[in-house]
């Protein structure tokens, strides 16, 4: 076996190290200094802008989202529906997915032809969400939901001359949106001197009676969204006021804390 | 000949330039998004005038950064202190850099839309001056680390392949910021705080965290060990010598005679889209090309030791503009087909990546090397400058790119989309061809283009051994001189 021949050791010159000293304990002072200036900046102004630490904004946001803009689809995302479920998930694992057929779409059709028939599915759809508002007086997220993917998947197959296969999932959530915010840009209050006032700030024996006292129904409602009635930690009642053509209107609404975050009840909807 | 490094040294100037990149490569793309959607939003500024604003925001910016390179250039080689030129503007200007950096993404609670452009413009042309006063003065750090040439060489190898990674970094750190936060906040409640850019701010702050710890790690354990020079050299007479050099001229006017290779990003997307069926291979032809450019360095670094600088930066550049044709003929020989294309053109696409290696290493070893030379002619060692200067037309050349590329893209007929339903409308043959042609052959052209100032740079071969040589005696003649004065 050939020997392993010894590289021959290079000669290195030593560093001037007149300034070692200074410049390790300047590079220790550097780092700390950094890492308290960002904790503190960051976590100032994450707390400043995150909404949801703050009852009165989460308020604001929902009442302005569902209540003026119509929109209750998206107003959703500040109850406490999304505490443990992310609502776009929760809409397609539930709703969507066990609707569609399996397997996948052998016609072909260029991007023009694919966009017409999209938009047949638009014009159909979006006038039936505006129906299900409309009419359905039993007005449930489940209700809506189960009803407008029936008649999506019903209408597609008339539309496209196929079944909905599963790689329709991101069309219909798209026409979902789409027809939620027609129906938001139609039928949106022209409202002013929009404004929220926390009127009551529940103290902790009230947040402990405030659990006990929920229904059943709501336990229910929180156990199928992920949620446990002791979770909460605080009770806030606020009131959204606002004028529409002169007119006052008030909006009550309660919000619990989970964790350090504030959500619109959904049981109180 | 003797070496002058540890090798710890060598990783740590890597670690350090890597650091410095995390930040730089962030900031630009990140603040834009920052300043049009989330600085102003739930005010009464409208969004559409802050849009109207931003080029004017970018091009002062620039303005700032091209004219801070030769200002920092200069002030380098004047600065003369017992930590060496060069280091006290990285080791000192990483903290202000670090603060202001992170002011950029702070933005000011204001209805004034007056007060939010003006915000803007000096944050922003701030940032720009700050991360000059440390990103120049790192990047010509190689030329003072060694005064011997090859461990130099491998010093700017290593360094500008972590460069290199650390630009692409902040791609890492977004989504796992994200991810932590969808943890700690929920997923719903996460797209609540992207809505308000705060993952951008918090993403900003691991950038700046990244910046400050690497960037300490190379100022504790890195040493200048060329000796510089004492003279002054006025405003004018540096201004002068940047553009009247040779061979100075010759690397950095490589950057203005190529500065067309880059259109091919203006139309990635459509490539991906059109060429290869999905806009989602968008990443399937960056991350090859970014694979390729990693590995293409590797071998540039090898090559660097066989050829020279210069007939390595003409190989490579005959080598990328040939690859570019390869493709561009291969795509028209398969037609526009996504099914069939989709496999040859990601293969060749890695294969045309190679060639960045070269134009992201070898002009860093050319101006350490043009360094010696006008030390060697003058007697003044004027590392900021030279720098400075290749810096200067780089930010020229990227301002021509961002044009450029966009005027190509009215130029191939390209269609938008009116159909709310149809995110890419279909492109007639002779829009795809042009399209190829942007991503193809227009930068093969310009690749070329950016070879032939090197065609006349001669500090090489025995030239450059010569100088090396002579170097080294005057500084130990000097160096025993000193001594004996001592």
């Amino acid at each position: 076996m050939a020997k392993k021949t010894k590289k021959p050791e290079t000669e290195v010159v030593e560093k001037d190290m007149t300034t070692a000293r200074f410049d390790k304990g300047y590079a220790i002072a550097a780092v700390l200094l950094i890492v308290a200036f960002l904790a503190s900046v960051s976590a100032a102004y994450f707390h400043a802008r995150y909404i949801m630490f703050y009852p009165q904004k989460v308020a604001e946001q929902y009442c302005s989202s569902a209540v003026v803009l119509k929109d209750d689809f998206n107003s959703l995302k500040y109850t406490s529906l999304i505490g443990k479920l992310y609502l776009g998930d929760y809409f397609r694992e539930n709703y969507i997915r066990p609707r569609l057929a399996e397997g996948e779409s052998a016609t072909e059709r260029t991007p023009e032809e694919q966009g017409a028939l999209m938009d047949k599915m638009d014009e159909i759809m979006f006038a039936y969400y505006a129906d299900i508002i409309a009419t359905n007086t039993d007005k449930t997220l489940d209700s809506v939901l189960t009803l407008y993917v029936d008649k999506y998947v019903e209408t597609y197959e008339a539309v496209f001359g196929e079944p909905a296969y599963a790689s329709v999932e991101d069309d219909l959530v798209t026409c979902f949106e789409a027809g939620v915010s027609a129906y938001s840009a139609k039928n949106a209050l022209d409202a002013e001197n929009e404004a929220v006032e926390i009127v009551k700030t529940y103290s902790d024996e009230e947040v402990a009676a405030y659990r006990a006292a929920l229904s059943e129904e709501a336990r229910d409602e929180y156990a199928r969204f992920g949620l446990s009635p002791d979770a909460v930690e605080g009770v806030c009642e606020t009131e959204f006021t606002y004028t529409v053509g002169g007119e006052a209107f008030a909006y009550p609404c309660t919000l619990v804390k989970i964790g350090m975050q504030w959500y619109v009840d959904v049981t109180t909807l | 000949m003797k070496k002058y490094m540890k090798r710890s040294e060598v990783w740590t100037y890597g670690i350090g330039l890597f650091g410095i990149a995390l930040l730089t490569g962030w900031m630009p793309d990140y603040s834009y998004t920052f300043f049009n959607d989330f600085a102003f939003k739930g005010t009464d500024i409208d969004p559409a005038q802050i849009m109207k604003i931003l080029p004017y925001v970018t091009l002062v910016a620039g303005i700032v950064g091209a004219a801070c390179e030769l200002i920092i250039g200069i002030l380098v080689d004047r600065t003369r202190t017992k930590w060496g030129k060069i280091r006290p503007w990285v080791g000192f200007g990483i903290l202000p850099l670090a603060i202001v950096s992170m002011l950029v993404f702070i933005a000011p609670s204001t209805n004034n839309f007056y007060g939010a452009v003006a915000w803007m413009f000096v944050i922003y042309a701030l940032y720009t001056a700050v991360s000059c006063a440390v990103e120049s003065p790192a990047n010509c750090f190689g030329a003072c680390c060694t005064p011997n040439p090859t461990e130099r060489g491998d010093a700017i190898s290593i360094a500008s392949i972590f460069r290199s990674v650390g630009q692409s970094g902040g791609m890492v750190v977004l989504p796992v910021v994200g991810a932590i936060m969808k943890a700690a906040l929920g997923k719903e409640q996460f797209k609540t705080a992207e809505g308000q850019g705060l993952d951008l701010m918090l993403s900003t702050g691991v950038c700046v965290l990244g910046l400050v710890l690497f960037g300490m790690i190379f100022f504790t354990n890195n040493r200048e060990r060329v000796p510089y020079t004492t003279e002054r050299v006025s405003l004018w007479q540096s201004i002068k010598f940047v553009f009247t050099n040779k061979n100075l001229l010759m690397v950095s006017l490589t950057k203005f005679t190529g500065f067309g290779r880059g259109v091919y990003s203006t139309v990635s997307l459509y490539i991906a889209v059109y060429m290869l069926g999905s806009k989602d291979l968008k990443l399937g032809l960056l991350l090859p090309m970014g694979v390729g450019t990693a590995v293409g360095m590797l071998i540039v670094k090898q090559l660097l030791k066989k050829w020279g600088t210069r007939k390595v930066y003409i190989v490579c550049c005959l080598y990328g503009s040939a690859s570019l044709a390869v493709l561009y003929v291969v795509s028209r020989v398969i037609g526009f087909n996504p099914d069939v294309l989709m496999i040859p053109f990601l293969i060749i696409n890695f294969f045309v990546g190679l060639q960045h290696g070269n134009t992201n290493l070898t002009p860093n070893v050319m101006i350490a090397d043009v360094v010696d030379e006008i030390e060697w002619k003058t007697g003044k060692r004027q590392e900021g400058l030279c720098y400075a200067g290749y810096g200067f037309f780089s930010k020229v050349a990227a301002a021509l790119t961002k044009s450029f590329g966009p005027a190509l893209v009215t130029w191939s007929g390209y269609v938008q989309s009116s159909n709310m339903n149809v995110a890419y409308a279909t492109q007639s043959g002779d829009t795809l061809n042009k399209l190829l042609l942007i991503y193809t052959l227009i930068p093969a052209i310009f690749v070329i283009g950016q070879m032939l100032p090197i065609l006349f740079y001669d500090l090489t071969g025995k030239k450059k051994e010569r100088i090396t040589k002579e170097l080294a005696e005057r500084r130990a003649q000097a160096a025993a001189a000193e001594e004996k004065e001592a």
